[in-house]
């Protein structure tokens, strides 16, 4: 399908196949293996039990996310799941020489977040890890996606994977963000409008203006909900902005090796001449702040629109699944989203948990309440995050406004450390997933930006934050 | 793993669109500690009058729960089945639930590739003949052998890669098929550092 230039998935693909096996399946080698505590220790378990050595231990990096609390003077205890797994991680992580950054340390965090941070994540580097949402890398232009436990102990046993390349669609964003309109808006209004099953067998490129606008981590959050559209893989052109979010982090090269890194790391945007299997063009300028209603991430759209009809809704193309969704959410066809009250928000999650997310949400916050019966959440992504929001004194303004100022964690995102939401509860969530029972059972989740969140929370109702002086 | 046998019986439909990893297995059942077995607690939110195993009845017109169905190993999946998150749990408890085939018309790309590694094979057929799947009351056969569906008149011919294909028929696990390839992996990685040594050198 490609023409005669290369795209930015071939010359990352490329760069890593070792050898072919047959059909369309490839060995590829993983640059960087990322471990948590939900599927690190099974695995890492599993595979010391079958007699295999880690292969190459110094490639991999783990630290506990999913199943630690999120609470003050937590420890591993704190959770039923984290008092079994985090020690387990700890453990395993030791034995096999895997550098773990564990809870309570100055690195911990959500993977997501801290892979970047820490400078693990680089341009053109393959990487994996046994969560859905490791597509936010490639926010950095690596080439990084998702894997069950079976790949898991394959990367660990082998340091490759087997795999086929994907076709590849393009998505050009034009123009720029209207006032109230973020990255997550963004992405919401392209998988309202394309549905989830846009991106199934392809890798997700995003490009245009809007894009090369972007900071690095409003590209994550971009990048972060590939997978909701179908897509394991999503990615963004390294450039200067690339470059300059990453120098100097800790695991990035150093002086003459960061020059060689960089003249690398230049080629690898896409030629001009290459092509892609599918094309979507999107104008910025014209999308509204978005909030789901569904129990997919496709069932959502403009915060100003009403609750759709399942037999209009796409044509009436699944009319039972709408209703079953609309019963679920406790919603009826014509109900207007604005006003809808919320008795939970979270903002969080490896979506929107960093320190530019906070920033977004503090700022409608500041001399503000929260309404009175909302459960208020603010969980940082990363230790390193809660300590510079700190020093810019924005746990501050969470806290005198009536938010629970959170240590970091998965946390309300998949609920697997119990931080559940209660069965009936409407939660307003900067989470990736508003499936059934994913933050609890019965538990109601409408997906919005960090700042339609934090609105929404002091005005006790989904507000439309164009109209929030 | 086992080996991938012939596959014959009148398949189980679950056809809603976009089944995700969640429903099929809800990551309370995946972290604390269970009553009952992984399968008992697939699908709850729909299969339980509750949405609880443990505390509900099954729904008699959830397929799961008809008796015409029970030693059924094919399932017809709607569209994107197996959307969402990677846990491998979920293609595990189909498993243990005894189906060894899923066919539909597409599915998510992580759990297409997680359902290989346990031994359940998905088929993407065209939408022309899920629609006559759907429909037929006969047994269909899954033979991957000869990469055929067959029920009453028809035969339909799907693809699946030949490595794939290998490892379900002869029940082979991948690690060690890749550790043949030790010498190619340590010359990649010796020629890689030289090109690419910021990788190697943490």
């Amino acid at each position: 399908m490609q023409g005669m230039g290369k795209t930015l998935l071939d010359k990352c693909w490329d760069a890593h196949v070792i050898t072919d096996l047959g059909g369309d399946y490839q060995l590829l080698h993983i640059d960087r293996h990322l471990l948590h505590d939900l599927s690190g220790p099974p695995s890492l378990r599993t595979l010391r039990r079958r007699g295999f050595p880690v292969r190459n231990p110094e490639l991999c990096f783990a630290t506990p996310d999913h199943c630690v609390s999120t609470q003050a003077d937590r420890d591993d205890a704190s959770t039923p799941s984290g008092s079994r797994l985090i020690p387990m991680l700890r453990k395993e992580c030791g034995e096999s020489g895997i550098a773990l950054f564990d809870l309570g340390s100055a690195e911990q965090g959500i993977v997501h977040v801290i892979g970047p941070e820490l400078g693990l994540t680089l341009p053109g580097l393959s990487i994996v890890c046994g969560d859905s949402h490791t597509c936010t890398h490639g926010a950095l232009g690596a080439l990084a996606w998702g894997i069950g436990s079976s790949e898991l102990n394959h990367v660990l046993a082998t340091q490759t994977i087997i795999e086929r390349k994907p076709k590849q669609l393009r998505v050009t964003f034009s123009g720029r963000l209207p006032k109230g309109v973020h990255a997550k808006d963004l992405i919401l209004h392209l998988i309202a409008t394309e549905g989830v099953e846009l991106g199934v067998g392809h890798a997700m490129e995003y490009a245009g203006e809007t894009v090369r606008a972007m900071s690095v981590e409003e590209r994550m959050t971009l990048c972060n909900l590939s997978v909701e559209l179908g897509a394991k893989i999503g990615q963004v052109a390294p450039d200067s902005t690339t470059f300059e979010y990453l120098h100097g982090r800790r695991y990035v090269p150093k002086e003459a090796a960061w020059d060689a890194a960089v003249r690398f790391w230049q080629t690898l945007p896409g030629d001009a001449s290459a092509e892609f299997d599918r094309e979507v063009s999107i104008a910025a300028d014209s999308i509204a702040p978005q909030v789901t209603w569904g129990t997919s991430p496709m069932h959502g759209g403009a915060v100003s629109d009403v609750v759709p009809d399942p037999l209009v809704y796409r044509g009436g193309a699944d009319v039972s699944g709408v209703r079953a969704a609309l019963d679920y959410m406790g919603l009826k066809p014509g109900q207007p989203l604005c006003g809808l009250p919320v008795d939970y928000v979270f903002v969080g999650s490896c979506t929107n948990s960093r320190l530019s997310d906070l920033q977004a949400a503090a700022k409608v916050v500041a001399g503000r309440r929260v309404a009175q019966g909302v459960v208020a959440w603010v969980v940082p992504g990363s230790e390193r995050v809660k300590r510079e929001a700190e020093l810019l004194g924005l746990h501050r303004i969470f806290l005198e406004a009536g938010f629970e100022w959170r240590e970091p964690g998965c946390s309300r995102c998949v609920a697997s450390n119990g931080e559940y939401v209660p069965p009936g509860k409407r939660c307003l969530s900067t989470s990736n997933r508003n499936f059934v029972g994913r933050q609890g059972p019965r538990a109601r989740t409408h997906l919005a930006s960090p700042v339609t969140v934090a609105a929404s929370a002091i005005a006790g109702a989904i507000v439309d934050v164009r109209e929030w002086d | 793993m086992d080996r991938f046998e012939v596959l014959c019986c009148r398949p189980l439909p679950l056809l809603a669109a976009n089944v995700d990893t969640d429903i099929i297995t809800p990551m309370r059942r995946l972290t604390g500690r269970n009553a009952r077995p992984l399968a008992d607690y697939a699908f709850e939110a729909w299969r339980y009058d509750t949405g609880d195993a443990d505390s509900g009845t099954p729904l008699p017109d959830f397929p799961l729960n008809e008796p015409a169905y029970a030693d059924c190993a094919i399932m017809l999946t709607g569209q994107n089945f197996g959307c969402g998150s990677s846990r491998e749990s979920a293609p595990r408890a189909l498993h243990d639930l005894g189906f060894r085939a899923l066919i539909g018309t597409s599915f998510g790309d992580i759990f297409f590739n997680n359902c290989f590694q346990l031994g359940l094979l998905p088929v993407v057929v065209e939408q022309s003949v899920f629609e006559r799947l759907v429909e037929t009351t006969v047994e269909v056969q899954v033979d991957l052998a000869a990469e055929t569906l067959s029920w009453g008149d028809e035969l339909i011919s799907f693809e699946v890669n030949p490595l794939k294909k290998r490892c379900l028929l002869e029940g082979l696990d991948t690690i060690a098929l890749t550790l043949s390839h030790e010498s190619e992996i340590a010359d990649f990685q010796s020629a890689d550092r030289r090109s690419r040594p910021w990788v190697y050198d943490l």
